[in-house]
């Protein structure tokens, strides 16, 4: 598959989002990172929201399909263009029934999972109201 | 076991310390030390991780926590055994691989040793065998990677044929 891709890094976890399903990011600077952060959600590495971002998670971006006026913060957030990735199926066993994983890509030597802005939202919306 | 009866054989394989089933002999093809699976996100709790194996990369999981006899784990994983399955006959062969303490250790089964299936393993096991007084549920390798199970636990050929 070829296209505009954006890979976006939280810890271990690595996602690839279509372009499109990512706003403009912005940086946290040293002002924010002590702060409640309200507005302002990280993922821990089974996708699931932490309940503080950790300092490291200073690149921010809405995704598109999640809640209104919340940013997403990452460790690393790349913008892969006109990129040729190749998909490989998710095996079955490692499918959770409610997950947005189905897919991965292989992106320097490891795998980074392919889902839609507003599935891992919904799946890290779900998790919250759920815990 | 008496010369005039028929005898197979099975790999038993043991983790957790009282966990133990068998499989089919051809379908188990190789050992990896200490394996390194990447972590896959929102996997379910018997999800160790992709494992790279012979250039691809097959799913690595706990059988004891699929089943339920043991809880998702907590340690390193000691040995991976990748196994080989078909989802139905004359499909092709695919690979995964279960998570394991110890070595495999290969036995001499007879029909005189059949026993019940306990419970939890039902959903997986094709027959069972008591081994040294523990009954000893033999595992369709399929099933075990199957995403579900329910469907997949009416009887069809599911271990690849022996290779010659």
């Amino acid at each position: 598959m070829r296209g505009n891709y954006v890979m976006l890094r939280a810890g271990g976890l690595r996602l690839v989002l279509p372009q499109e399903d990512v706003g403009a990011a912005h940086y946290l600077d040293g002002a924010t990172v002590e702060d409640d952060c309200a507005g302002y959600e990280a993922l821990s590495e089974d996708m699931k929201p932490m309940p503080k971002r950790p300092r490291e998670r200073f690149i921010a971006c809405e995704l598109r399909g999640g809640p209104e006026g919340v940013a997403w913060c990452w460790d690393e957030l790349r913008v892969l263009i006109d990129v040729e990735l190749a998909a490989f199926p998710l095996p079955e066993a490692l499918q959770g029934a409610d997950s947005p994983i189905r897919s991965y890509v292989e992106l320097d030597g490891a795998p980074a999972f392919l889902s839609s802005a507003a599935d891992v939202c919904r799946y890290a919306v779900a998790a919250e109201l759920g815990s | 076991v008496k010369s005039d009866q028929v005898t197979a054989s099975a790999r038993i394989v043991r983790d957790r310390g009282n966990v133990q089933f068998a499989l089919p002999p051809h379908t188990t093809l190789e050992i990896v030390e200490h394996p390194r699976a990447a972590r896959v996100p929102a996997a379910p709790a018997h999800a160790i991780g992709l494992l790279e194996w012979q250039g691809r990369r097959i799913a690595l999981i706990d059988a004891a926590a699929l089943v339920g006899v043991a809880g998702a784990r907590t340690h390193a994983v000691r040995y991976a055994l990748v196994l080989a399955f078909q989802c139905a006959a004359g499909a092709a062969i695919e690979h995964g691989a279960i998570a394991l303490d110890e070595l495999p250790e290969t036995v001499d089964v007879d029909d005189a040793s059949a026993c019940d299936v306990p419970a939890e393993w039902r959903a997986l096991a094709i027959s069972c065998f008591a081994c040294e007084g523990t009954a000893t549920p033999i595992i369709d390798t399929a099933r075990l990677f199957a995403a579900d199970r329910a469907a997949t636990s009416s009887p069809r050929p599911t271990t690849p044929s022996p290779r010659p």
